[in-house]
């Protein structure tokens, strides 16, 4: 979403340059300078979002998951993924309770040359996390996904690295982040009641598969032997399918739109109403707070520094 | 103005919004971790209410059996009107070690009387008594922990300073009681012995 928004205020601000330098007679450079200067100082800012988060990280203990209470609350746990086993990410193929995906194509322009996204996605699904004491859901979607790439590969299929330097025009690259089943994660979000996603899925494709045992289409697909009976090996591969279909429906609906959580019997973490901070990582906390403190510092000296810097540019050219 | 005049008030700028936006920062981490820490005692509170609400009944059931001990009974009784009085952490941290002492001395001397232990209503509200328990310790760890946090954040420079200047003042633990961290004697008084 932030990444659409820049791109969105980068195309605005090449149009407005242009129309600047066309009918105002404004120098190229002079409105590329005051822009930089801008930018500068909105980094400025982003550094105290930047310290505000690292301190909140600091300042919230870590919650038994056993005596877990409502609102903002920070647990450290093993992930473990909700479905008997675990769901296998998009192109590394890996065993795993979590994955996001990014397929991305080389471009280059005349100023510059990077990697653009094309598409991104994620797996959707809860899971669980369990401390020991006891086990919650977390709801992935929206959250601020701390992961680093464990995937990266010029071809859907095969990994092999590539880098900026060995890219042509018009290379592909799939990047995949995921978290492994019972790797320790440090989730950071808002406790609030929900519905039981688990008996929920069940649910789902108990129906999915009552309503194709009608379909006489679906009969005939699955009936292999066309004994008008589903043995067992039938049933198990109606039942796969069936289930593909609910996954897949899911993650398709996530995506589209905000799931309703609320009046629902269970506990889940997830993003709050009011409270926005929501991070999931495979880092330990410290490990989360050191690369903030850095990326605080980096953002507010840089800012500063470059605005100084343009100004300084901006009055030697007037 | 001088180039260098320019130079010079933007870079005093930037360190006088740095400095505010630094100071904000701070201050709003003090007010969301003292509310973090009246929203940790809350919710133990509510457990331990959840707690005081089954003590009538646990006693009622136990009198009926427990002719000789009384005085075990009215402690409970006493200790938790005693609570509703008591006002700061302080005071409802002591006295809600002396109440999970009596309950711990109570739940040893349950052993003496078979069929009170044998009363399905009494298994049932010594599992939900033990389950609270739990949870209040667990969330008193929580608290525990939120409070340090806060106390070590407003005595550490450069916090100090805006806590001193907003009267932001140290809580108070809810520590363990002497009477929980003590053993618990068990004294078989049956009745004819002295």
């Amino acid at each position: 979403m932030n990444r659409k928004i820049v791109a969105i205020v980068f195309v605005v601000l090449i149009v407005a340059t242009g129309i600047a330098e066309d009918f105002f007679h404004l120098d190229r450079q002079l409105i590329w300078a005051i822009i930089i200067a801008v930018f500068g100082i909105w980094l400025f800012f982003q550094g105290f979002v930047s310290l505000n988060r690292k301190r909140l990280i600091q300042n919230i203990p870590t919650s038994k998951i056993s005596a877990l209470a409502l609102g903002l609350v920070e647990v450290i746990g093993r992930a473990i993924s909700i479905t008997p086993k675990p769901l296998r990410s998009l192109y590394a193929k890996a065993d795993c309770v979590f994955y996001r995906y990014k397929v991305e194509q080389f471009v280059r322009t005349q100023r510059s040359a990077h990697w653009q996204t094309i598409s991104e996605g994620s797996s959707g699904l809860p899971f669980y996390v369990d401390d020991g004491t006891g086990k919650v859901l977390v709801d992935p979607n929206e959250a601020r996904i701390n992961l680093e790439p464990r995937y990266i590969s010029s071809s859907p299929d095969k990994k092999q690295s590539v880098s900026p330097l060995m890219a042509r025009t018009g290379s592909m690259r799939y990047v995949e982040s995921y978290i492994m089943p019972k790797e320790n994660v440090y989730v950071l979000g808002t406790a609030k009641k929900s519905r039981d996603y688990v008996a929920e899925h069940k649910e789902k494709i108990a129906k999915r598969i009552s309503e194709w045992t009608k379909d006489p289409e679906k009969r005939k697909e699955f009936d292999t032997t066309g004994d008008g009976w589903f043995d067992d090996v039938e049933y198990f591969y109606m039942k796969q399918k069936a289930e593909a279909a609910v996954n897949q429906e899911e993650a398709k609906k996530r995506a589209q739109a905000k799931m309703d959580l609320t009046g629902l019997a269970d506990v889940i973490i997830g993003k709050g109403e009011e409270e926005k901070n929501f991070i999931i990582s495979n880092k330990s906390e410290k490990e989360i707070t050191s690369a903030l403190g850095g990326k605080t510092f980096f953002l507010i000296f840089g800012g500063a520094l470059l605005t100084l810097i343009t100004i300084v540019y901006l009055l030697t050219k007037l | 103005m001088s180039a260098g005049s320019i130079v010079f008030l933007v870079i005093v700028g930037f360190l006088i919004v740095g400095l505010v936006g630094y100071f904000i920062t701070i201050y709003n981490g003090l007010i969301r971790l003292r509310r973090n820490v009246r929203k940790n005692w809350s919710n133990i509170d509510v457990l331990l209410k959840q707690r005081h609400d089954e003590l009538p009944t646990l006693v009622s059931v136990c009198e009926g059996y427990m002719k000789y001990e009384r005085e075990t009974l009215e402690k409970i009784t006493s200790l938790r009107s005693a609570y509703l009085g008591a006002k700061t952490v302080g005071e409802k941290s002591k006295v809600e070690g002396a109440l999970a002492g009596a309950l711990k001395g109570l739940f040893v001397v349950v052993e003496r009387y078979p069929a009170l232990k044998a009363d399905q209503r009494f298994a049932q509200l010594q599992e939900r008594i033990s389950f609270l328990e739990n949870q209040i310790a667990d969330r008193r760890e929580l608290y525990n922990e939120s409070v340090n946090i806060y106390n070590i954040r407003i005595h550490q420079i450069p916090d100090k300073f805006i806590a001193t200047a907003c009267n932001f003042t140290p809580n108070e633990l809810f520590e363990v009681s002497e009477e929980e961290r003590k053993d618990v004697k068990i004294q078989f008084n049956f009745p004819g012995q002295k």
